[in-house]
Parts: structure tokens; sequence; C-alpha cells
């Protein structure tokens, strides 16, 4: 199993990552990690259908460390997608392996700050950052792969 | 009367509705959402606000361009809840003059299939 790319959006799966990334990516499947999502037949199945090219699994999150470390996904190139740093760190926590995380989207909530047009962060999410940091991922923000990266290590001061 | 809804990004909804204006004359049934600046939850709340203040008893059609994108997710999951509602994707002038030209003609059930069949007619390549 190779991880091609872990993106954080709270929009998951939609027009920036099917059409903008997964030509480019050409992942053999796509993982959606959410516990709510995953706990929904129907909300699952509406994933599902927004990209048919590609296999698309939704997954809780003790599903998703399952299936990374399963023979299934030995060989494939893996497009994981998430809603949240903290999502990640409970991943990393599980024992899967993650060295580049790309944020395509963390939406406007009340008491979030922004650090990008399309990056509202709390201090939750600030330190779920800095734990990663800590553990070695490379941090940056990124919507599309036309768009410059932002070392959001350096732009956080995270180090 | 059966009604249309066109979500977008940007201008293309009002464009489209403007092109088929042009073509076919005014049509009081169709309206546009653009979606540049909600999210998804914000947008869902907009639909279903749109739904419950138009007397959409008789079926409304939710036209959106990209199948898995985010204007396509909340029309998605608004059609869940309402049995009236159906959602196509793949939006061209041809789908929305079906819709225009023939909503008077045929029952909600049916309509639905002849503009997927018009929408899918007018992509072709010689």
């Amino acid at each position: 199993m190779s991880l091609e790319m872990v993106r954080i959006d709270d929009r998951f799966i939609h027009g920036q990552v099917v059409v903008g990334w997964c030509p480019d990516i050409e992942p053999d499947r796509l993982i959606l990690c959410d516990d709510e999502i995953a706990s929904c037949d129907w909300e699952s199945e509406i994933y599902q259908d927004a990209a048919t090219e590609y296999e698309t699994s939704v997954c809780t999150i003790d599903g998703t460390a399952r299936l990374l470390g399963d023979d299934k996904t030995k060989k494939e190139r893996i497009f994981l997608i998430v809603s949240s740093p903290a999502v990640l760190v409970r991943l990393m926590e599980r024992g899967v392996k993650i060295e580049r995380v790309t944020v395509g989207g963390m939406h406007y909530h009340e008491g979030k700050r922004k650090i990008a047009n399309y990056v509202f962060i709390d201090d939750t999410d600030l330190e779920h950052f800095r734990y990663l940091v800590r553990n070695n991922v490379t941090l940056e923000a990124r919507d599309v792969p036309t768009c410059k990266p932002v070392d959001l290590t350096q732009k956080l001061k995270l180090r | 009367m059966v009604r249309c809804l066109l979500i977008s990004h940007g201008n293309i909804a009002p464009a489209f509705v403007e092109a088929s204006r042009r073509i076919a004359g005014e049509c009081e049934n169709v309206f546009t959402l653009n979606c540049d600046a909600l999210g998804p939850t914000r947008l869902q709340e907009r639909i279903a606000h749109l739904i419950e203040s138009s007397h959409l008893e008789d079926g409304l059609f939710i036209l959106v361009s990209l199948r898995g994108g985010s204007c396509w997710h909340a029309a998605a999951k608004i059609a869940r809840e309402h049995e009236r509602v159906k959602v196509i994707s793949g939006l061209n002038l041809s789908l929305l003059l079906s819709f225009i030209t023939k909503h008077k003609k045929y029952r909600f059930e049916e309509l639905g299939e002849v503009m997927l069949a018009d929408g899918i007619r007018g992509i072709s390549h010689l």
C-alpha cells in the first residue's frame, strides 16, 4: 500500500478531488475516513456514487487502519480523505504511517480563524497539526494541483 | 406545476437560464442558486428552505453540472429526504430546454426520463 495523498477536506469527495486531483494521482482506491458517514448507509452510498471512476471505500477510523494494513490494499495507490487533523492523529495512534498531509479545505465555523482562503482553524486543530509535525509529517495547504503549496509548518510556526 | 432549480458555482446557472430564455422565451418555473459563498450545510439549508417555501408538491428537478461535485452532494442529500425531488447531473442547454418545453406535457416521473434522454442526445461528436 502506498499513501499517494492524504488530504484534509471537510467536503470530502467533490469536484476538486474527483476532477482536480484524481487524474494527477491516478489512485487505485479513494478512502473516505469518517466515523459518522461510515455508520450511515445512504450517506456512504452518495459518496461512493460521487467518484464512480475510482474504487471508493467509506470507512470508520478503525476500519481505515484495518484496511490500510490489509493484503487487499497491499499493492494499491491510496488517496485518503479526512475532514480534520484530529482524524489523522487517531489514525497515527493506530499505527498508520503518514508522511505528508495536504489541507484542501477546512471551512469556516464559529471560533475558527482564517489562515488561507480555504483553511480556518481553532486551537484544537493547531494542537493536532503540532502532533503531526512532531511525528515528522510534512504539512501543506493546497486546494488544487495548479495552486502553489503553502508550507503550514512554517506559517503556523509549528516547529 | 413542476419546477426546476439550477445550482452552480459562479454565473453558470443564470447564464444557462439567460441562454434558454433567448431560445424558448421566459420560463417562470426555473430558479437558480449560486453555491459559492455557501458551505455544504448552508447550501442544503437553502435548498430545503426553497422547497418548503415554494409549494413544490408537484415536484422539483435539481440540475447541477458535475456528478460528485459539492452542488450535487447537497442536492443528493435533499433528494433523499423529499420524494418528489430528482437530481440530474451533467447540466447542458439541451437538458434545460427539454424541461422548459416539455414540463407541462409530462407527469413528473416521465419528465425526468424525457429530460435525461434529451440531455444525453445533446451530447455528440461529429
